[in-house]
């Protein structure tokens, strides 16, 4: 047993570390680990350990788990040791590491669970947060309990370690026991993305996503940068890494500017410094969102484009595409959960259950392919409301990132299964362009789509969630007395339920054996005719959307009782971009017009129906930008963020509605005009289709077109029963049309057709063909508008080619499978 | 166990009757599979996607005689399977599967058109 002398020599030592214990009758020799509370931390806090022998000579091991370094400790006044009793001693201080590090690990686990419980009863932030509102930032990523903000500490892989909280003070704390050192909390997506930024904290992390649109990646503090530097590097290796350090020049070392290049050496990176010159620094600002908050959104944008521009030279937008991590398939942020890792068909064959312990029939019943368990019924709407919310949440809402043309000029932007040829809808489009790649390639593929067709979907490939219903049908359907039901012809009841299912696709590049893109839709240099993107197509876009457009003042809004659009003028704007951008933003409220698509305009700003109407339009413009290629501008929207969460929570069909509408704007301003008709530049209404007795083509044999149900029909006959049905509207056209204008001695002679010989869908687009004719017009959007119609259903003498894979940008003109 | 994974199961919502009646086959064939299960069972089929290739012919031959009369009442219930459609009858038996594993929901008729919601045959 030791004696006092020990025990007073053993504390002075830990005085002198910095972690005596608070209360010295804590010290006991006896070989166990002991934690203990310091003295001058925080009452409760037991971040104090020691492990002290007494056997030969007194000596151990203490230290803080504050500050990580332990301080081997031995009694003085003893001989020295000999060679056995230092092995022993250095024996006894690794047995006693490891002890500790097996407690950290138990310690972190327990911190896991508390931090998981506490975020799901965390409630969305209030963006008046005063802390917030201090710091001018967004809420991405975070959650709230009574005042204070919860940040969650995630490794790259997206799972919650810890958290972090912080008061309207701007006073930070960890999770107790949690673990922090190599965890993070990103904000946007890192996966292939070019570069990325690393800061300290949050606030610092937000300013920069706005400023930049980059991906950052918040360390929490100084000392973390190193560590995350080190596993964001070996996870992204391609990714330049950007260093945004804190500026702590009026602290001795600048400690802020030296972790910073420690790290940005360590990693091959680069640093950048926030530079408050002529700004008023009396606060001593230190970090980049100091700069935003003296400066200005528009100053620390400034001050970024030059120094990013450096790393990514396309800075202007986010630098996504392709650094791709080590390990294929596996992805930083969360919401990925309902994502599979391998192919349909063998991803199930991994389950919960021990194989091992399950009895045969119950294996091969097949419990354990459930992913979720019996009686827990998944509500898909909810699944999907809580992916967007989590997207929306952590900054990567999907229609707040590039929404780019693929780099095929020839391929559909709006992504189509690769199989079928058919077009995603509504929340599905939504869905798949929350994945990157599909803004290179937009096709997607089902794993037995794929199979049947000799592709195969790489091992590992981790697929996306689409979601579609098919019909269960119920023959036999009997009363609850067992009694057989029956129709109104005495028959008995067939029923059906749609189903709405979740179904896993995987794209075009995790797929083996599938064409091209260059195979699927041509050489990549051929501009095709229908490529838009140019500014003049956006002028002709929008000019000849018919919107009345007005230029004045300094705020864009429509004005729905007078049906004009309000833009500021153009030299307002920072460039053309942002004018579009800001252009159809409102061209999307436009179409909401009651004698458009019918979505009666919100009376308050403050009211479900206008975020409701925002969200549209947000989307919309997602889906405009795409097609046209205008860059969406990130910040201008982001204050409807909170107003559409609240939506999204309290409606869980709501991203449904919101994307199938969205969807329905995009439709018309591109090329669905239904109800609407240029007349010598105005924008009339098309009140009536074309008249049965109207003549739809005269003239020469060239110029009378075969007719569409003629064509269809030849088209089906090639198609193999699960093949692509690219002109899914002839399906509406009857029989007997078909059969009528089925004579080629009819449609080689120059005979008129008339409208009758049209199903009333096509009706319209027939005019719109009539109108071109009379007006002479042979440029411009209209004529290629009509061409593209012409093509696409089709009117005209040039049948599309059949192969789904070979279909482009006529098959956009289809309404998607 | 599949028994009590049965006896606690309740439909899911909104149709519970109607996702009653498209589940009451399957639940039955479940039923008399929990029946069976047992040490003593000797099922050469260890497999754990039994019941995704249940209309399989190789595994409706190795049933034992205990399951057959519940695999038979089943199989004669899904749509196509009498009439020979095997095609049909296993795009059915695939969707009751779903169904009762929570992959799918019965969503109302009215919300096909609002949500925007598309009809897929082939998966994908």
């Amino acid at each position: 047993m030791a004696d006092g002398q020990y025990h007073r020599a053993v504390l002075d030592a830990m005085h002198r570390a910095g972690c005596a214990p608070a209360d010295p009758a804590v010290i006991v020799f006896d070989g166990q680990l002991h934690r203990f509370w310091i003295k001058d931390d925080r009452r409760g806090r037991r971040n104090g350990w020691f492990v002290l022998y007494d056997d030969g000579v007194p000596a151990g091991v203490f230290g803080s788990w504050r500050t990580g370094q332990p301080h081997r400790w031995r009694a003085e006044g003893k001989e020295a040791l000999t060679p056995e009793q230092r092995q022993q001693l250095n024996q006894r201080i690794a047995d006693a590491r490891a002890r500790r590090e097996a407690e950290k690990r138990v310690q972190h686990q327990q911190a896991r669970v508390r931090a998981e419980n506490l975020w799901a009863r965390a409630q969305r932030v209030d963006s008046d947060h005063p802390y917030l509102r201090q710091k001018q930032a967004p809420a991405l990523g975070l959650r709230q309990i009574k005042k204070r903000l919860l940040m969650p500490v995630r490794d790259l892989d997206g799972a919650l370690h810890s958290l972090a909280f912080i008061n309207p003070e701007g006073e930070k704390r960890f999770l107790t026991d949690g673990a922090v050192e190599g965890h993070c909390h990103v904000l946007g997506d890192l996966y292939r993305a070019h570069a990325m930024l690393l800061c300290e904290g949050y606030a610092t992390g937000a300013s920069l996503h706005q400023a930049s649109g980059w991906p950052v990646v918040v360390c929490f503090h100084r000392a973390n940068l190193l560590p995350v530097a080190r596993a964001v590097h070996r996870r992204y290796p391609d990714a330049a890494l950007v260093i945004a350090g804190d500026d702590d020049r009026y602290t001795p070392g600048n400690p802020g500017r030296r972790d910073a290049e420690e790290a940005a050496e360590e990693v091959g990176g680069s640093v950048i410094l926030p530079d408050f010159a002529g700004l008023d620094t009396a606060k001593k600002p230190t970090d980049f969102n100091d700069l935003q908050v003296l400066g200005g959104l528009p100053r620390l944008k400034a001050s970024l484009q030059r120094p990013l521009a450096d790393v990514w030279p396309d800075s202007a937008r986010s630098p996504e595409t392709p650094a791709r991590p080590v390990e294929p398939g596996r992805r930083a942020g969360r919401g990925l959960d309902r994502e599979t890792t391998e192919p349909e068909g063998e991803h199930d064959r991994d389950h919960d259950l021990n194989p091992m312990l399950i009895p045969p029939v119950l294996a091969m019943a097949a419990p354990a392919r459930r992913k979720a368990p019996l009686g827990a019924h998944s509500n898909l709407y909810q699944e999907v409301t809580d992916r967007i919310v989590e997207m929306i949440e952590s900054g990567t809402a999907p229609w707040r990132r590039p929404w780019d043309r693929p780099r095929h000029p020839g391929a559909p932007t709006r992504p189509v299964n690769a199989a079928t040829g058919k077009f995603y809808n509504g929340i599905n489009v939504l869905l798949l362009h929350t994945h990157l790649m599909t803004l290179d390639d937009p096709r997607w593929c089902g794993y037995e789509q794929a199979k049947a067709r000799g592709w195969q979907v790489k091992a590992g490939a981790r697929g996306a969630s689409i979601y579609f219903f098919k019909r269960l049908e119920i023959d036999d359907a009997r009363d609850p007395d067992g009694e057989p039901l029956l129709d109104e012809d005495g028959a008995p009841l067939k029923r059906s339920l749609p189903l709405l299912r979740r179904h896993t696709v995987f794209h075009a590049s995790q797929i083996e054996g599938i064409p091209t893109l260059e195979e699927a839709y041509g050489p990549a240099s051929v501009l095709p005719d229908h490529c838009w993107g140019a500014e003049d197509h956006l002028e002709a876009v929008l000019r000849r959307s018919g919107a009345h457009l007005v230029h004045e003042g300094r705020i864009a809004y429509y004005h729905p009782r007078e049906d004009r659009i309000v833009l500021p003028p153009r030299e307002r704007f920072p460039d053309p971009a942002a004018y579009y951008g800001v252009a159809f933003h409102e061209l999307g409220h436009w179409t909401g017009h009651a004698t458009r698509l019918h979505r009666p305009p919100p009376t308050r700003r403050d009211s479900p129906e206008y975020a409701r109407e925002e969200l549209r339009a947000e989307l919309a413009s997602a889906f405009l930008g795409a097609e046209l290629g205008i860059q969406h501008d990130l910040e201008s929207h982001a204050a409807y963020l909170d107003a559409y969460l609240d939506l999204l929570r309290k409606d869980h069909r709501e991203i449904f509605r919101a994307a199938r509408d969205a969807q329905g704007i995009a439709d018309l301003i591109l090329d669905r005009h239904p109800t609407w008709q240029l007349r010598q530049g105005a924008c009339v209404a098309r009140t009536d289709p074309l008249p049965d007795e109207a003549p739809i083509a005269v003239g020469t044999a060239d110029s009378i077109p075969p007719h569409a149900g003629a064509l269809h029909d030849e088209q089906n006959q090639s198609n193999e029963p699960n093949e692509p049905n690219e002109h899914a509207e002839a399906d509406a056209i009857p029989q007997a049309d078909r059969q009528a204008s089925a004579d080629p001695v009819r449609e080689k002679a120059g005979v008129a057709e008339t409208a009758s010989a049209l199903a009333p869908p096509f009706r319209w687009a027939a005019a719109a063909l009539l109108e071109l004719e009379r007006s002479g017009e042979d440029g411009g959007e209209l004529g290629r508008l009509s061409r593209r119609i012409d093509t696409a259903l089709p009117m005209r003498a040039t049948p599309v080619a059949a192969a789904p894979v070979s279909m482009g940008r006529q098959g956009a003109a289809a309404p998607g499978g | 166990m599949l028994k009590h994974h049965l006896k606690d199961r309740d439909f899911p919502a909104p149709h519970p009757l109607d996702a009653q009646d498209a589940l009451v086959g399957l639940a039955g064939l479940i039923a008399a599979l929990d029946a069976a299960d047992g040490p003593n069972v000797d099922l050469p089929l260890e497999r754990p996607d039994l019941l995704d290739q249940f209309l399989d012919p190789a595994v409706q031959d190795a049933l034992p005689e205990a399951l057959r009369p519940a695999a038979e009442t089943y199989r004669d219930g899904l749509p196509g399977y009498r009439s020979g459609d095997r095609k049909r009858a296993a795009k059915q038996h695939a969707l009751r599967l779903a169904l009762w594993r929570g992959e799918a929901q019965v969503v109302d008729e009215a919300d096909l058109e609002a949500l925007g919601l598309t009809e897929e045959i082939d998966d994908g």
